[in-house]
Order: C-alpha cells, then structure tokens, then sequence
C-alpha cells in the first residue's frame, strides 16, 4: 500500500493552515495573521486508496533557519524528505513569494506550487498564468481558492497520481542528524 | 507618483504613515541577504503602520512585516507621494 509523506510549505499567512484543513478534516486553528502555525501540524488523507500523510509547515520566508520556525519548515523539507513538497503561494503577491519556492528547488525535494487566493488576485485584476510558471520551473502548478474549496479536486487528483520515489542526498542534507 | 526628495533616511528614524522606497543598504551582506529573503530590496515600496523605539511593522503589498531596530535602520528609503 502506498503511504506518502506531503508536506505543505510557504510564506506565513497564505492559507497553507486553511488548504490543511480542507485536505485532512481537520480544524486546526485558522488566523489571518502570520506566524499562527509555529509547530508543524499533521493530518492524514485517503485518495484513491493511497495514505497520505500531511504535515502542515510554518510559515518561513526562507530555509536558511533564522528562526526556530524556519529551522522547524527547513529540516522537515531537507532531513524528513516528504515525497512531495507542496509550496502554497499568495498569487496577489506572487513576486515575494517565489523567493522560497526558488529555495526549495534548489534542494531538489518534488515540487508542487499551489497559487492561492486566485479569487483575490483575480478581483485586482491581476492575470495568471499558471501554464506559464509550470513550463519555467518544470513542475506541476494549480490555481486555487482554499477558503472556497476551488482547485482542492485537481490537487487531490494531482496527489494520487504521486509515486514514492528513492531520491539522492539533497542539497543542505549535511545539516541532518 | 514621483519621488518627493531624493535623499536617504534610514528606515527606523521614519514615521508611522509614510510611504517609502527602499533605495539601498547600508551594512553587510549578512542583513543585506535577510532582507532579501523578507522581500526587501532596493525598489520595494511599503508603508510604516507601527514604530515603538526603533522597531517597527511595515507594510508591502498585504504582506505585514515586523522589523527590529537593528535590521530597520539598514535600510535606507527615499520618501514617495502617497498615490491618490
């Protein structure tokens, strides 16, 4: 049977604790304020006979390990080894947060990027193209409206069809006890 | 909306409610880089919502950012005319 470890990773404040939630069941605590998360979270999910495991990471800014919740975010990521980093993104601000989804691809860890709050986006008048990133980066990239359950189907699909796969040392892994 | 007065202030002696744009860094590549990865670098326009004695939480985009003494006066920003 299939068991897989995700782990939900981004900036503090873009609905990685509400897209949590919508994915387990769960009713962790959600507020609209950053830092909320400062231990990592875990939940389980059932698809298509596939056990997930999914581990909700604080927020960071980055994985140099500043502070104890970027050590928390940065260890999991580089020494736990999730089969799959998904990497939440406000999409209204896309540009500051595409510095850690840099960072994470530099480990080398299997990606997914998650634009969220796409209503809002979309209400400013901001255009994405997911299409577009997906093709830069070369890896999976969905829209999504957490609080309103949009894009949660497609992530879910996109989470079954996820195969454990052996991976080399990653980059930073020296740090890992 | 233009730049108002060229010359550079460190970011902890600006008052709360100013708009600003961060022209450059003073300091090492240590805080240079943490700034960084905040989103802070030269061009960035935000806003100061709160300051007590030196630190601060400022304002980009919808991102809020607390900013300690320290690393806020690093920073070195012009003043900009809010846009109307």
């Amino acid at each position: 049977m299939a068991d897989l470890t995700i782990a939900l990773a981004g900036n503090p404040n873009v609905g990685k604790s509400t897209l949590f939630n919508a994915l387990t069941g769960k009713h962790q605590h959600v507020g609209n304020w950053p830092g909320k998360t400062v231990a990592k979270q875990e939940g389980k999910l059932i698809i298509e006979g596939k056990h997930l495991t999914i581990i909700d990471l604080p927020g960071t800014y980055s994985l140099s390990a500043h502070s104890p919740e970027e050590e928390i975010a940065r260890n999991f990521i580089v020494c736990g080894r999730p089969d799959a980093v998904v990497n939440v993104l406000d999409a209204a601000n896309l540009e500051r947060n595409l510095y850690l989804s840099a960072q994470i691809l530099e480990t080398g860890a299997p990606m997914i990027l998650v634009l969220n709050m796409t209503d809002v986006a979309t209400a400013r008048g901001l255009q994405i193209h997911p299409e577009v990133l997906s093709t830069r980066l070369g890896i999976p990239v969905i829209t999504m409206a957490a609080s309103r359950g949009q894009g949660l189907s497609e992530l879910k699909r996109l989470l079954a069809t996820l195969a454990r796969t052996p991976r080399e040392a990653m980059v930073g892994s020296s740090v890992c006890a | 909306m233009h730049i108002a007065d060229e010359t550079t202030l460190p970011l902890s002696l600006v008052e709360v409610g100013a708009y600003v744009r961060i022209v450059r860094f003073s300091g090492g590549m240590r805080s240079a880089h943490r700034l960084a990865e905040l989103g802070l670098i030269p061009g960035t326009e935000l806003t100061i919502i709160t300051a007590h004695g030196g630190g601060m939480v400022i304002g980009i985009g919808d991102t809020r950012l607390a900013l300690g003494r320290g690393l806020a006066h690093k920073v070195l920003v012009t003043f900009l005319e809010r846009k109307q």
